[in-house]
C-alpha cells in the first residue's frame, strides 16, 4: 500500500536519516523505534508532504506520492506531538470542527467520546483535562472515520496503563477493518508490527 | 457532490470554526475594539477638544488607530493554528490552501475589521466628524481593513512559528499606500472634493489584493512551513 524506497531526509543541512526502505501492507501494523532527534516526526512528516525529502521514492498504491498527493491525503490520517485540540473548545466541538473536514456526524462523535471514557466530560472545555484525558480525546478522533492508513507519532506517550490498553485495542479494531498504522515510539510496544530501527539510518 | 460544493463547504467550515473559536476567546475581537477606542479617546485629551481641529485630524486619527488595532490579532491568524498542530491537519487535509488562507482572511476581518467600522461611528462624536462624511468614513475603512487582514494573513504567514512583533513590522510598510488612500478618501470628502476616484484606487487594490495577497500567503505558508 504505502511504499518507501531509499528515503532520505535533511533539515538544516544535517542528514536526518538515509536509505530508509520498508513498505506497509493493508491491515498491517509498522513501528518506527528511534530515540530523540532519529527523525521519526520528520520521516512521518515527510511521508505527508510537510516537509521535503532529500531524495528516495514514496509509492501509494504503486503510483508515486507526487501524482497521487490528493488521493493520499484524503486516505489517511495523521496525529503529530501537538493534538490538535483548542483549549477553548469543549471535548464534543473539539472533534466536531477538527473533524468537521472529514463529515463526522454527532452521532459518531458521541460514540467515540464513549470509546476513549470522556462522554461525562463532552461539555467541559479541553483546558479541563490533563494530559493523558487530552491523549484520550485526539484517540477519539481516529474512531470519527476509517482510514485506510494512521500516521501517529508516538500514540503511547504520556498515556497510563489503562490508556495504552484502550490504544491497544483500538489499533486491533482498526486493523480488523483493514485499516493499516504507521506509529513511531522510543521503545518497542507490545503491538503486533513490523519493527523498523530508526537509529540503524541515522 | 461536486467540486464547487466540496471547496463552498470547506471555506465554510473554516470560517465558522475561526469565527466561534474567536467568540470565545472574547479577548481575540473586544481587545482591538478597545484599544481603536482608547486611541482614538486620546487624541482630543491630548490636542484639546476644539471642533474644527479635531474634524482636520480625524481622518488620519482614525485610520492610523485602525491599521494599529488591525496589528493586535494578526499572529492569531496562523500562528495559534502552527503552535496546537491545527495547521497540520489543515495542510494534509488535501483541501485547496488557498481557500484556507480566503476564509481564514475573512474570518479576521469579520471579528477585528467589521467590530471596527460600528467602533469608528462612536469615534466620529469625539472628533467632531460631520454627519455627512459617515458615508466615506464607512465605505473606506470597509475596504481598507479589509485589505489589512489581507496584508495581516501575508505578514502571520512569513512569521509562522516566530514572535508577533515580527509580523507588525512586516505588515506596517506595506500598509502605507492603503493608509494614504484611506485618509485621502475622508479628507477630500471634508473638503468637499470628489473623493470616489480614491475609492476606486482603493477597490482596485482590494480586486488585485484577494487573489494576489491569497496566493502569495499560500506561498509564504509553504515557504515558512517546517
Amino acid at each position: 500500500m504505502l511504499k518507501i524506497e531509499n528515503l532520505s531526509c535533511q533539515r538544516s543541512n544535517d542528514l536526518v536519516f538515509n536509505d530508509l526502505s520498508f513498505e506497509v501492507s493493508k491491515g498491517t501494523n509498522t513501528e518506527i523505534i528511534g530515540s530523540n532527534g532519529s527523525g521519526k516526526t520528520s520521516l512521518l512528516k515527510c511521508i505527508l508532504g510537510i516537509i521535503e525529502k532529500k531524495q528516495g521514492k514514496i509509492s501509494w498504491k504503486q503510483k508515486p506520492i507526487e501524482e497521487a498527493r490528493t488521493f493520499f491525503l484524503k486516505s489517511c490520517f495523521y496525529q503529530g506531538h501537538q493534538l490538535a485540540l483548542k483549549n477553548n473548545f469543549t471535548l464534543f466541538e473539539n472533534l466536531k470542527f477538527s473533524h468537521s473536514i472529514f463529515n463526522s456526524n454527532e452521532e459518531k462523535i458521541m460514540s467515540s467520546l464513549k470509546e476513549v471514557d470522556l462522554f461525562e466530560y463532552r461539555e467541559r472545555t479541553s483546558s479541563d483535562l490533563s494530559m493523558g484525558q487530552l491523549k484520550r480525546l485526539a484517540i477519539a478522533k481516529w474512531l470519527l472515520d476509517d482510514h485506510e492508513l494512521y500516521l501517529i507519532d508516538e500514540p503511547f506517550a504520556s498515556l497510563d496503563q489503562e490508556g495504552i490498553f484502550l490504544v491497544s485495542s483500538i489499533i486491533k479494531k482498526l486493523n480488523s477493518k483493514g485499516c493499516s498504522f504507521l506509529f513511531t515510539s522510543h521503545t518497542s510496544s507490545n503491538i503486533d508490527s513490523i519493527e523498523i530501527l530508526l537509529d540503524n539510518y541515522s | 457532490m461536486n467540486e464547487k460544493n466540496t471547496l463552498f463547504n470547506w471555506f465554510m467550515l473554516v470560517l465558522k470554526r475561526d469565527l466561534v473559536l474567536s467568540f470565545k476567546k472574547i479577548a481575540t475581537f473586544m481587545i482591538p475594539l478597545v484599544f481603536f477606542l482608547i486611541v482614538i479617546t486620546l487624541f482630543p485629551l491630548a490636542l484639546g477638544t476644539e471642533g474644527s481641529f479635531l474634524s482636520t485630524l480625524s481622518s488620519g486619527i482614525i485610520w492610523v488607530a485602525a491599521l494599529l488595532s488591525s496589528l493586535l490579532a494578526v499572529e492569531s491568524i496562523f500562528n495559534e493554528d502552527y503552535r496546537d498542530g491545527t495547521l497540520d491537519q489543515f495542510l494534509i487535509s488535501g483541501e485547496p490552501t488557498f481557500i484556507l488562507v480566503l476564509a481564514k482572511v475573512l474570518a479576521h476581518w469579520l471579528v477585528t475589521g467589521a467590530p471596527l467600522l460600528l467602533a469608528s461611528l462612536i469615534s466620529t462624536l469625539f472628533l467632531f466628524l460631520p454627519e455627512g462624511l459617515l458615508f466615506p468614513l464607512l465605505i473606506s475603512l470597509l475596504m481598507g481593513t479589509f485589505l489589512l487582514s489581507l496584508l495581516g494573513a501575508l505578514g502571520g504567514a512569513l512569521t509562522i512559528g516566530k514572535t508577533a512583533i515580527l509580523s507588525a513590522v512586516i505588515v506596517l510598510p506595506l500598509s502605507v499606500p492603503i493608509l494614504i488612500l484611506g485618509v485621502a478618501v475622508i479628507t477630500s470628502a471634508l473638503n468637499g472634493q470628489d473623493f470616489f476616484s480614491y475609492l476606486y484606487f482603493l477597490g482596485a487594490l482590494l480586486a488585485i489584493g484577494i487573489p494576489g495577497l491569497c496566493l502569495a500567503t499560500t506561498e509564504a505558508i509553504f515557504i515558512n512551513y517546517d
